[in-house]
């Protein structure tokens, strides 16, 4: 490999952070232990990857997603974090979601902005397309039930 | 770009909501890049990843400590984390 393990390090800031939070208030971690933790992480990642790599290569896939790396969880017995993973899946998915439509509403917007009233013309017309529809598909129901 | 998305899921959000992940991505995606046979990389399984390793990073720490001397003294060290490695399986 050219890389040199100290390239594929985790920020120790970051590492000592979690681990912080992770140990009871006043428990102090030493600097080796640190270290130690944080080589091994690197490790995971590795290891977790090769691991999803090889689900991904199972379904004739060259793009690992997100299902892969779960498998790779369980199949390293790590099941305890297939909830929590699954659970912070949902959440960035509702927050991609989330900014996606601001982001398109953002963009609305700013094409209302430019094209002023001739859009506002052409939105009001489409509203009472949609109205017309709307009264004609009731009607048609209606229809059907007296038959 | 990476650093761009880093900073969204690690959280410099203007309401400074709870945050995703605290590791950042662009280093998580190099580790993982380095291994050979790894061609591309979605950007959920990415957040996962970096999730897990927050994860494994957390239960190794607590294991650790429990199962070392070091919570007499309030403190983990080296050698909690040796013993770790020796005796439990999953580590």
């Amino acid at each position: 490999m050219a890389e040199r393990p100290e390239d594929l390090n985790l920020p120790n800031a970051v590492i000592t952070r979690i681990i912080k939070e992770a140990l009871p208030d006043g428990v102090n971690i030493s600097k080796e232990a640190r270290s130690a933790i944080s080589r091994a992480a690197s490790v995971f990642v590795l290891y977790a990857t090769s691991c999803a790599n090889n689900f991904a290569m199972k379904g004739k896939r060259k793009t690992l997603n997100a299902t892969d790396v779960l498998s790779a969880m369980e199949e390293m017995e790590f099941q305890r974090f297939v909830t929590p993973l699954k659970e912070a899946l949902e959440a960035y998915r509702r927050e991609q979601k989330g900014k996606k439509e601001a982001s398109e509403q953002k963009k609305k917007d700013k094409d209302k902005k430019t094209d002023s009233e001739e859009q506002d013309k052409s939105r009001d017309e489409d509203n009472d397309e949609d109205e017309e529809r709307l009264e004609e598909e009731e009607q048609n129901e209606e229809e059907e039930v007296d038959n | 770009m990476s650093g761009k998305m880093a900073d969204v899921v690690v959280g410099k959000d203007k309401c400074g909501e709870q945050r995703l992940v605290s590791l950042p991505l662009s280093r998580i995606r190099v580790i993982m890049k380095s291994s050979p046979e790894v061609s591309s990389i979605n950007q959920e399984a990415l957040v996962l990843t970096a999730k897990a390793t927050e994860l494994f990073v957390q239960y190794l720490a607590t294991y650790s400590y429990r199962h070392g001397s070091g919570k007499e003294k309030k403190v983990l060290t080296y050698s909690d984390l040796a013993n770790t490695a020796e005796e439990s399986e999953t580590f």
